[in-house]
């Protein structure tokens, strides 16, 4: 799969679960961000990884204030952009699993942590630009998604 | 007929979304009751009759799929009507929700996307009914 894919799993859900306005990939690397969230996976044979979704003020104001219904002029309290934020990132990984290791393995993913804003880093980053701000996120899996691959077509009584 | 109908989910915002998709679906709605985890909604359905669970999976203290086990293992509850609404993408997992008579959506969803599933479920679409 190629960013493209996943800007696009990234993008329908800043769309259609908090009404953000995708423009298309963010240029550039700058790195602004108000809160970043951890959204920890385990998947098939103990497989692992994570995904750190990031928001600029932009784009975290603009979710909590479109998921709580707010109106123009009504800021959420801080709070209310961490919890917004925390969903936003659960939804986002939880649509990103399939689009990188496909639909026929099981993933159990951990509550959404919020974590130390930092520059993102990861085997994968993609920068969504929207209207309101940037989202960004970094994949990253255990050794790639060879391992998943591998569990699922070896039979369980010819695995190592 | 008015639905009661039950939104459970761990996130206090998904609660309100699904709330309000529950207003906009067109569905003739009586009330619309909330719980945070499958035990609190497990509590909730024992005190006050609920035609309609909608409910996440991930969630702390009683999941989503402990919750149904226990639904359709309860001889009052065991009919009610419930409709996953989750993040999940494995087919496993769906068939395996599915085979426990829920109807399922994925996050996010749109209202029509809900009216749908309640169509389904009421005719009896919805997978392998216990």
């Amino acid at each position: 799969m190629s960013d493209d894919d996943y800007l696009l799993a990234i993008a329908g859900v800043a769309e259609n679960l908090a009404f953000l306005m995708p423009t298309g990939a963010a240029e550039g690397d700058a790195e602004s961000w108000l809160v970043q969230v951890e959204v920890q996976w385990i998947g098939p044979d103990g497989t692992r990884g994570r995904i750190i979704v990031a928001l600029d003020h932009g784009a975290a104001e603009a979710t909590a204030a479109n998921l709580l219904g707010l109106l123009p002029g009504d800021p959420p309290s801080d709070q209310d952009v961490n919890e917004a934020c925390g969903e936003l990132a659960n939804v986002i990984a939880g649509n990103l699993l399939p689009v990188k290791y496909g639909h026929d393995h099981e993933f159990h993913l951990h509550p959404p942590q919020w974590v130390p804003v930092a520059p993102l880093a990861g085997r994968t980053v993609v920068r969504l630009a929207l209207v309101e701000g940037v989202i960004g996120v970094a994949i990253d899996g255990d050794a790639d998604n060879s391992r998943i691959l591998k569990a699922v077509r070896v039979p369980p009584g010819q695995r190592a | 007929m008015a639905f009661t109908v039950l939104v459970v989910d761990d996130n206090r915002m998904m609660r309100g979304m699904v709330s309000r998709a529950v207003g906009m679906s067109g569905l003739s709605i009586g009330k619309v009751l909330e719980a945070g985890d499958g035990q609190q909604a497990l509590v909730a359905m024992r005190a006050e009759w609920v035609d309609l669970v909608l409910l996440d999976i991930n969630m702390p203290v009683m999941d989503g799929e402990e919750f149904l086990s226990q639904v359709r293992a309860d001889p009052v509850l065991r009919t009610t009507m419930v409709i996953v609404v989750s993040t999940e993408s494995s087919q496993p997992r769906i068939t395996r929700l599915k085979l426990m008579g829920a109807g399922f959506i994925h996050k996010p969803f749109r209202p029509e996307q809900l009216v749908a599933a309640v169509n389904d479920l009421m005719a009896g679409k919805s997978g392998g009914a216990p």
